[in-house]
């Protein structure tokens, strides 16, 4: 098992059936697959190609895997009726997240109120691969960006193994002694604690929580979960949820919904989307909802 | 060859080349005002061999 740090977390690389040596291959592959998508993508380089289509005026011709990657993200904004919203950049920069945690501490006073942002007011050219964003919209991928590049260090892997991107994960195969790979939940009330461990096979999981991506703006506490319903951080009856899903993208896109739309509506909304989960309350109740097979 | 036959290909070397940029102009024109240029490559970290066990831990990053 081989680890690199990039997008801000712990990235982990497995695959016990290889060589040692076919294994480091396969780590150093997906290292460059990491940092090449960081180098282009993060919004918080200012070099990236993100960040110059954030910074530019009037219309831009974008690279091809740029163009995929916003086709991809209306995708997503369309079947999840907007609740998934890349559009968000703005909204994470006024209320503190300008800068990886990385840095240090985000916290500030009173948090801005930015204009609301809608991907859908970004004119977007798919086969002519042109751009027209709104002075307004800044286009944030890391809602769905990590999991994707999971899903594509997966690709690479000629045996069964393992992608964790700081809880992102892929796991092709039925894992170690063919049982499924085992997934700890974590509580978030408390990191050292597990509530229960999932055996998952040739499935990806993704979890959202605010407890890590917190802050303090002013006398509260903002997070990165961003409703784009209102541009501010989200307030849901849920601690965490950890979506179950075919890729490790759309687990990703899947735990960000139901996190917003809350225990009751996000439960059914979950399985009317053929995924499964572990929803945690902000009261400590833990809901597994789906087809989920627990150790 | 003559020097009438050296101009000739010359010529026709010259036309080739216009007609080629005439056409590359034309189809690969700029449709807009800006063009995202990449940053330079950036190093990919080097991964490090862990013994963890192998299992995943949900967490929110």
């Amino acid at each position: 098992m081989w680890t690199f740090r990039a997008m801000g977390t712990e990235i982990t690389v497995a695959a016990p059936a290889l060589a040692g040596s076919a294994e480091e291959h396969l780590a150093t592959r997906v290292a460059e697959l990491f940092a090449d998508t960081e180098r282009r993508f993060s919004r918080f380089r200012h070099d990236s190609e993100l960040s110059v289509l954030n910074a530019s005026a009037g219309s831009v011709t974008v690279s091809a895997e740029l163009a995929r990657l916003l086709a991809v993200a209306r995708a997503h904004v369309a079947w999840t009726d907007g609740l998934f919203d890349p559009a968000i950049g703005g909204a994470l920069e006024a209320a503190g997240y300008d800068r990886p945690f990385e840095t240090g501490r985000l916290d500030r006073g009173t948090p801005a109120h930015p204009a609301p942002a809608r991907f859908a007011d970004v004119h977007f050219d798919e086969s002519a691969r042109v751009v027209v964003r709104p002075a307004h919209v800044r286009i944030d991928l890391a809602g769905f960006l990590k999991g994707r590049t999971v899903d594509r260090a997966a690709a690479l892997a000629p045996a069964p193994a393992m992608i964790d991107a700081g809880g992102d994960a892929r796991l092709v195969g039925d894992g170690p002694g063919g049982r499924g790979w085992p997934v700890d939940v974590e509580d978030p009330a408390d990191a050292r604690r597990v509530l229960l461990t999932l055996h998952v096979h040739d499935r990806a999981v993704a979890t959202s929580a605010p407890n890590r991506r917190s802050w303090r703006t002013g006398d509260s506490i903002a997070h990165h979960l961003i409703d784009p319903r209102t541009g501010a951080p989200a307030s849901s009856d849920l601690a965490q949820v950890t979506a179950i899903a075919d890729t490790a993208e759309r687990a990703d896109v899947l735990a960000k919904v139901v996190f917003l739309l809350g225990r009751d509506a996000g439960a059914s909304w979950l399985v009317e989307h053929g995924a499964a989960g572990v929803l945690v309350g902000c009261d400590g109740r833990v809901e597994v909802v789906g087809g989920v097979e627990r150790a | 060859m003559t020097t009438t036959d050296w101009r000739l290909v010359a010529i026709a070397v010259i036309a080739g080349v216009y007609t080629v940029s005439w056409r590359g102009i034309a189809f690969e024109a700029p449709r807009a005002a800006a063009v995202i240029t990449s940053a330079p490559r950036a190093r990919a970290p080097v991964p490090v061999r862990t013994s963890r066990p192998l299992r995943v831990r949900t967490r929110s990053s």
